[in-house]
Order: C-alpha cells, then sequence, then structure tokens
C-alpha cells in the first residue's frame, strides 16, 4: 500500500529556523510539472497502490508556498487529470503560514486540502529557533496567517518542536494552546536529522537522561490539564500511543506494523525528480552526500515500483529489518513501538541495524511511562474487573 | 548469553503488557479522541503517524498491526 507521497516542490523557505532538516534552503528552483507528472504516471502504473481507493499528497518541503499558488493550481489540475479518475486524491501541506493570504485561502477551501501550521507555541518559545531570514521571530507573521484561515473557516492541526526553550513550560503551553482556540496538536522533540546534527534537548544539563526527565514531566502535566478540562485538546502522540495500547491490550500478538520500515508505503520525491522511501527524512541525505539514500530519478522510470527492486534498495531494507529484530529482541517496548524510525536510527547512530533513538526514548518509552502513570488503575474506577 | 538476554526482554515485554492492562478502558478512550459512548468500535479516528514532520488529523485508516 501506498499510505502517503511526499512531494517537495522546492526546498526554498523564507524562514531560517535553528533546527531545520532541509538542505539548500536559498534554492529557489521549482519542480517543473513535467515531473510531476512522471511521477504520477509511475504511481498509476505501480502494483502499490492499485488495491486502494484514496491517494494521499503531501505537500512538504522547504516551505512548500514559496513554490507559489499558480503552481498549486496547476499541480492540483494535473493531478486531478491523470489520476483524480482512478483514487480520490487527498492533498495535504505543512506549511509556515507566514505566506497565507486570502487567495491561499480560496484555494485550499476549493481543493480541500488538509493544513498543518508549524509552530512552536506563544511568542517567546518559537521566536527562540523559528526564525526570519533576518534573525527576527516569526510570530507575528504565523499567527496573521493563522487569521486568514480562520476568517475563512478552514481547521489546521498545529506541528509544534519541543524544544530546550518550551519543554519546560507544560502549563504555558496548555494554556496558549487553549486560549488560541488550537484543538489538533502534534509534539515533535528535536530531532538530529539531516544538516540538524544535535538537539538543544541532549545538550542541555543531564543529556539524556535530562531530556527523558523533562519530556516525561512536560506530556504527564499536559495528560493532567487536558483531561482536567475535559480533552480539549486532541493531542497526537497520545492518540497513537493509546491506540498502539488498545491493539496490544486485545493481544500480545499485535505489534505495531511502522510504516516507515516498509519500502514503498511512503514515497517522497524532491523537485529534482530523486525519489527517496522509507522515512521522508531520508531525502535529507547526510552532509555532504545529499543523495544518500536516493533510489533514483522518476526521469528513469515507468513504474515506481522499479525503485524498489535496486540493490540499493534491497540493501536499506535489509538493515532495517536488521534493526527491527534487534528492538525486537532488545526492547522493554516492542509491543507498543514495533521497532521505530529508520531515518532516526541512521542519523543518529549511522546505520539502519540498531535500536534506540532520542524518538523513541521520548515518544514511545517515557510516553507510555506518563500514560500509565497518569491513568494506570483507573480500570477498577470504571467499574471493569482489574487484570 | 544473547539466549539469556532475548529470554529476559521477552519477560520484560510481558510484564509490560501486564500493566497496559491496568489502564481503564474509559480513560484510554478518551486519550484516543473518542466520546466513551464510542468505546468498543475499534477506532474509527485513528492517527496516521508515518511521517512524523507532517500532521493530516483526518486519516481515517485502521491502525496497522503485525501479528
Amino acid at each position: 500500500v501506498l499510505t502517503l507521497l511526499i512531494i517537495q516542490p522546492t526546498s526554498l523557505c523564507n524562514l531560517d529556523c535553528t533546527y531545520c532538516y532541509v538542505p539548500d534552503r536559498l534554492d529557489s528552483r521549482r519542480l517543473p510539472l513535467s515531473l510531476l507528472e512522471k511521477l504520477l504516471r509511475a504511481v498509476r502504473a505501480s502494483r502499490l497502490a492499485e488495491e486502494q481507493e484514496e491517494l494521499r499528497i503531501l505537500w512538504h518541503a522547504g516551505e512548500p508556498l514559496a513554490a507559489g499558488i499558480d503552481f498549486y493550481r496547476q499541480a492540483v489540475d494535473v493531478t486531478e487529470q491523470l489520476v483524480g479518475g482512478r483514487w480520490h486524491v487527498r492533498h495535504s501541506i505543512q506549511t509556515n503560514a507566514t505566506l497565507i493570504n486570502d487567495e491561499w485561502c480560496d484555494f485550499f477551501r476549493a481543493k480541500q486540502f488538509s493544513i498543518g501550521v508549524s509552530l512552536d507555541g506563544p511568542a517567546h518559545m518559537h521566536d527562540a529557533n523559528r526564525k526570519t531570514r533576518g534573525g527576527r521571530g516569526s510570530f507575528d507573521q504565523v499567527m496573521r496567517g493563522i487569521e486568514h484561515l480562520e476568517a475563512h473557516g478552514i481547521g489546521i492541526s498545529i506541528l509544534c518542536v519541543l524544544t530546550s526553550q518550551s519543554i519546560d513550560h507544560p502549563d504555558e503551553m496548555f494554556r496558549f494552546l487553549l486560549d488560541r482556540g488550537f484543538r489538533q496538536v502534534a509534539f515533535n522533540v528535536e530531532e538530529i536529522e539531516g544538516p540538524n546534527v544535535q538537539s538543544s534537548l541532549l545538550h542541555a544539563r543531564d543529556g539524556l537522561a535530562g531530556a527523558r526527565s523533562r519530556y516525561r514531566a512536560f506530556m504527564g502535566r499536559l495528560a493532567e490539564l487536558n483531561r482536567d478540562h475535559g480533552w480539549p485538546l486532541t493531542i497526537r502522540e497520545f492518540v497513537s500511543l493509546a491506540q498502539l495500547i488498545e491493539a496490544r491490550r486485545q493481544s500480545s500478538e499485535n505489534v505495531p506494523l511502522v510504516t516507515e520500515q516498509q519500502g514503498g508505503a511512503i514515497l517522497t520525491m524532491a523537485r529534482d525528480g530523486t525519489v527517496y522511501s522509507w522515512s521522508p527524512e531520508l531525502a535529507s541525505g547526510v552532509p555532504g552526500v545529499p543523495d544518500r539514500f536516493s533510489l533514483g530519478n522518476i526521469r528513469d522510470v515507468a513504474s515506481v515500483d522499479e525503485f524498489l527492486v535496486t540493490e540499493r534498495a534491497r540493501t536499506i531494507q535489509g538493515e532495517i529489518n536488521r534493526g527491527v529484530e534487534m528492538c525486537r529482541r532488545e526492547c522493554d517496548y516492542f509491543g507498543v513501538c514495533g521497532g521505530g524510525s529508520p531515518g532516526n536510527k541512521f542519523y543518529e547512530r549511522g546505520t539502519f541495524a540498531a535500536t534506540e533513538t532520542l524518538k523513541c526514548a521520548l515518544q514511545t518509552q517515557e510516553l507510555t511511562e506518563v500514560i500509565l502513570t497518569t491513568f494506570a488503575g483507573t480500570q477498577a474506577r470504571d467499574g471493569l474487573p482489574a487484570v | 548469553m544473547a539466549e539469556t538476554q532475548i529470554e529476559s526482554a521477552s519477560v520484560r515485554q510481558g510484564q509490560l503488557d501486564e500493566r497496559l492492562q491496568t489502564l481503564g478502558d474509559a480513560d484510554l478512550a478518551m486519550i484516543r479522541g473518542q466520546q466513551p459512548d464510542a468505546i468498543g468500535d475499534n477506532g474509527d479516528r485513528s492517527w496516521d503517524n508515518s511521517f512524523n514532520n507532517s500532521w493530516d488529523n483526518s486519516t481515517s485508516s485502521q491502525p496497522q498491526r503485525r501479528g
């Protein structure tokens, strides 16, 4: 199954966030529509998506809106012409929101785009890392973009990166999100990926142990606040993990199937037609070797299936599988994880055949403990027999 | 030595499974974004966590798992 088709129309970004993992953010070249057409034909010719009814396309980069609205008008038309009769196509975009105006809003509404906005919390938290090219904070510009979206009745999801500047302030974060009317929120941790070779969370006091305790305190307090206020926020990390826990409670044979570990389940195409799979962050390559994980160029294939039978694809998949088996053998949390993110493993450990990463430690292990600590023992309160 | 390590990880995974059973169904459902009367429908609203650096909340696929 092709779960997600990610298209990077440009690596250009008008912001200069300190933790960004995308290289070439001053390169204004844009994806030619001819390559988009080639991609869509190659997906249509593939066996990957033949059983599914829906095709999800995520526009990502860089700042994807920097490609301009005319590009998207044409790109969406091309998509509808080439694959609209085959799949129900759902478009999503992850944006910093600074370029959004009424014209964009009309377009998003007309084409039913799902919008994710990158916002790191109240101004002082956001502006600490999400800066303009001139070095100023971008909070006010982001909020103006969000106000445009709200004025057009367009709902958004907030994607918030937790850094050393924000992780100790759960009450302030919760209050900001609540007061501002945001309801769908995801919290990433600042990760080591691509050109971002360090995380402020690991370089703060006590290294990984400190990051663990700070993350646990942040998410634990957030869970308490959300529960005590009647669950106003839908927080991706809790929802995801609770679903996996629920499956695991039904049967200890259930282990999460992690999309990022399956070759072809996610395909990412860069603006020059280079195609990648597995963790989308792998499209950033490694410093000095941007095409380290390239599976080839869309110009050279008739079907995206051809990317998955290359020697490189087999090598990567084999190494990823070894890493998953290591997790199965070694990690207490394998039953609610499934073996982690290959991209995080490579960027932190230099190989896919590895186990624990920062993301594992925080977003799986500590978050499981948060859920257990905050909610364990409530079985009896529900009137159900304790097991 | 390696077998001992595998065995102990397996034991610890089993212990985690036991701890997971102490969670309340109603709270878990609320965490999953469901109303209490929807408990038991196995998750109409599930999440696609396939790309951590984006978030689209409207995904409706079931949680994937390997048995």
